[in-house]
């Protein structure tokens, strides 16, 4: 074939062009760390990395509605706590008080410190987490306990059980749940009527108005004490029940880390470079552009010019 | 017996062919760089023989100098065919490949500041206010993302409708061009008519005509049929070699239709879809029957609206995908929304998107934006209820009825994902596509240089050549100036 100048200077630049390219694309590829900038590079990988993408940001919520759930459970975890310790706290004395060495006065005293310990009490009920009353169902903008209706109830013996609760009666039972992975939504919040109850609150008032009626007996008072052990049961039992749905919380949390470990690998397999690789090819473009420039700068010089006399 | 002064016209003629072959050997190297030119050649002839008797029976012809036949250049018009072709092709993949080029910028996928990104923010926000029902921050966030979400719908939406103007007013230029480069063809073709029957070769008009001609085999596909000397026949002194007028056909729909009528000199032109050709008859054309090359990829990925394929522009499909997602995402949220009660315990009446009917238009709802507690994130009426947004965010991964019917986990990620798939796959195959028949085009143009460029060395050699041959003419002409002066000055004097 008959080769020309002009043919060789635009071969040249053709393959300069190219090799051009090549650098560019693996420069890209350095500075973004990823393989692919534009779809139509590689089609699956783009359509790969929109779902692995999505997957993990999915997850990363996930792990964030098990914070916070763990927060809420941990506070009502806490309350629960307290509670327990309250009817503890008024079972011993009410052990105390049930001595009939104790003079009404005397019993006085202890019900009047029973008496705060209830209010005690109706304020756990209205614990808060941020801004939301937990143990309100989903009235999380109301309390679950109007505290003066709570002492107006614990001095008159005749008054509905319901007056103490904001709205009347602790009916509300809306559960409170978050989905906590794929599908799988979990509630957070107890039942008003299961730890906060009538029976909880008439229980305690008839033990006050025991404690205030000059009449009473050390008898009387005992027979309060099963009451009391009937209550702190439910709170244990209450309590386990919040355990056991913290453990699986904790399940579910140390499964979606696992998780999204294996996404992010999946995920970065998919879009990401291999590092190494991309520098070897950098340096294997570079060489041959070095000489593609010098074989252009030998070519393209010399003709039959330059040895003619 | 011949002349005496045989020898000197011999000689002259020598002189005078050898200094046209340095004039055209200059010409050559003058326009080394110039693109579209193609190398010139004097072919050098023998002059008419002369009988000479020796005397008796014995008899010679004598040659009686040269002379340049033609000038002509250098061409071969099969590799001309094939680079035109090549061309074609290569316009048209490189042509859809900047275009994809473009949506794909657009787009932006995969990316951090995608669709895909604003959408995942979203249905995260949603998650959140689930979790915070009660938070005004949390629904805040939710206007936000979702506020980001149907600006990213409307950007995308605008910004290809403008890519889509562009390409359209590209494809106008494009018919200008093709129109202006027909007429230019005529007005050369019509040249060259006029000279050739002189006997000369307008070399320079066929070199210009072949330029015009590459040119316009970037833009369509086209036949370049010779119309003269057809049965060897030629007009006036026109010399055999010379190429003659030219007709430019291209096929609509299995006919030839001729654009340039070289007899006639007609010239047919395009306007937008419709077409006349040389003797003014106007043709339908449409886009199925368009021929090949940048125009035909223009429209295609533009999306011609007058032409009935034409609606399947890469563009206006892409546009298309777009509004539908906006739509069916947008009414199957809305129709949730509308199930779930509000801040204050009514039920969510109103929308929270508005304007859903395209993704350029997509807004959220004024209501909405004037109020936050109208996010319905509730189902039982109570504000600490999140159901109703963790229902909002599931939808997420709900089968929507895209395109008229629900087809198994067709969720929105999943159409936005297939879109986007459609898109690569057709942007790779025309980059591919583009690449190959550039490397064709390149070896194409590569064996029509090999021929018709100049080497400079080889112009060199036939200049060192044509010199001395000039040189050893003028020594012809001492050689037989001498002779000569002997006869004249040297004979006759004998004694004096």
């Amino acid at each position: 074939m008959r080769v020309t100048q002009t043919m060789l200077t635009q071969t040249n630049l053709k393959h300069l062009s190219s090799s051009y390219n090549a650098l560019a694309k693996v420069q890209e590829q350095l500075i973004s760390g990823k393989r692919i900038q534009r779809a139509s590079e590689d089609p699956v990988v783009a359509m790969q990395g929109i779902r692995y993408r999505t997957e993990v940001r999915e997850i990363d919520q996930f792990r964030r509605n098990v914070s916070e759930a763990t927060s809420w459970m941990d506070l009502t975890d806490s309350t629960l706590n307290e509670v327990t310790e309250a009817v503890k706290r008024i079972r011993e004395l009410t052990t105390q008080a049930s001595n009939d060495t104790y003079e009404s006065s005397q019993r006085a005293i202890i019900k009047s410190e029973i008496d705060q310990l209830v209010e005690h009490i109706g304020s756990l009920a209205n614990a808060k987490s941020g801004e939301k009353y937990i143990y309100n169902g989903t009235k999380t903008d109301q309390p679950l306990i109007d505290m003066a209706a709570l002492k107006a109830f614990l001095a008159d013996p005749a008054a509905d059980v319901d007056s103490i609760y904001t709205g009347g009666v602790p009916t509300d039972s809306g559960k409170i749940a978050f989905e906590v992975s794929k599908g799988i939504t979990m509630q957070v919040n107890m039942q008003p009527e299961t730890v906060f109850g009538r029976e909880l609150f008439e229980g305690l008032r008839d033990l006050s108005r025991l404690l205030g009626d000059e009449t009473t007996g050390g008898a009387d008072l005992s027979a309060q004490l099963a009451t009391l052990d009937t209550l702190g049961q439910n709170l244990i039992t209450e309590r386990a029940e919040l355990g056991a749905r913290a453990n699986r919380l904790e399940l579910v949390d140390n499964r979606l880390q696992d998780h999204e470990i294996i996404a992010k690998t999946i995920m970065s397999n998919n879009e990401d470079i291999d590092i190494e690789r991309v520098i070897m090819e950098l340096k294997s473009h570079e060489t041959v552009h070095r000489a593609a420039l010098s074989a252009g700068a030998r070519i393209i010089q010399p003709t039959l010019l330059d040895f003619l006399r | 017996m011949g002349s005496t002064f045989m020898g000197l016209e011999t000689a002259r003629r020598s002189l005078s062919t050898h200094q046209w072959a340095l004039q055209a050997t200059g010409n050559n190297v003058a326009n080394a760089s110039n693109p579209g030119y193609s190398r010139q050649r004097l072919t050098i002839g023998m002059t008419e023989q002369l009988s000479v008797s020796f005397g008796g029976t014995k008899a010679g012809q004598f040659g009686t100098g040269v002379r340049g036949e033609t000038l002509a250049r250098i061409r071969d018009l099969m590799i001309d065919q094939q680079y035109r072709d090549e061309s074609v092709k290569n316009a048209f993949y490189a042509t859809k490949q900047a275009a994809f080029g473009r949506m794909e910028d657009i787009i932006n996928e995969p990316s951090e500041n995608g669709l895909a990104k604003s959408l995942d923010l979203f249905w995260a926000s949603l998650q959140d206010l689930s979790v915070n029902p009660d938070d005004t921050g949390a629904r805040s966030v939710v206007r936000q993302r979702a506020m980001t979400l149907t600006e990213t719908f409307n950007y995308m939406s605008s910004s290809l409708s403008k890519v889509q103007d562009d390409l359209k007013s590209e494809a106008d230029v494009v018919v200008k061009k093709i129109n202006d480069l027909m007429t230019k063809i005529a007005n050369v073709n019509r040249q060259i008519g006029d000279s050739e029957p002189l006997g000369v070769l307008p070399n320079e008009l066929y070199d210009e005509r072949d330029r015009y001609m590459d040119e316009l085999a970037q833009y369509i596909d086209f036949k370049r049929v010779p119309v003269d000397y057809l049965n060897g026949e030629t007009r006036g002194n026109s010399q055999r070699v010379a190429e003659g007028r030219l007709d430019i056909r291209v096929t609509i729909n299995g006919q030839d239709v001729t654009l340039v009528d070289g007899i006639s000199g007609g010239v047919g032109k395009f306007d937008n879809l419709a077409m006349t050709d040389a003797t003014g008859a106007s043709t339908d054309l449409t886009h199925a029957d368009m021929p090949n090359g940048k125009w035909k990829a223009l429209v295609e990925m533009y999306g011609s609206a007058d032409g009935p394929e034409g609606a399947d522009g890469a563009f206006t499909t892409m546009l298309k995908d777009l509004d539908e997602m906006a739509k069916q995402f947008a009414t199957a949220f809305n129709d949730l929304h509308s199930q779930n009660k509000d801040a204050k315990g009514t039920d969510g009446t109103s929308d929270f998107f508005a304007n859903v009917d395209s993704a350029a238009t997509i807004k959220v709802s004024d209501a909405i934006m004037k109020n936050l507690d109208l996010i319905a994130a509730s189902k039982d009426g109570n504000i600490g209820d999140g159901s109703g947004a963790l229902a909002l965010a599931n939808l997420k991964t709900t089968a929507l009825a895209f395109n008229g019917s629900v087809t198994t986990d067709t969720s929105i990620g999943k159409y936005y994902q297939n879109v986007i798939g459609n898109m690569a796959v057709a942007a790779d195959q025309s980059g591919r596509l583009a690449k190959s028949t550039f490397a064709l085009m390149a070896s194409s143009d590569q064996r029509r240089m090999s021929v018709s460029a100049v080497s400079l060395d080889e112009e060199m050699t036939m200049m060192i050549q044509y010199q001395h041959a000039y040189n050893a003419a003028a020594r012809n002409i001492t050689a037989v100036d001498e002779m000569l002066d002997k006869i004249i000055n040297g004979m006759g004097i004998v004694g004096r």
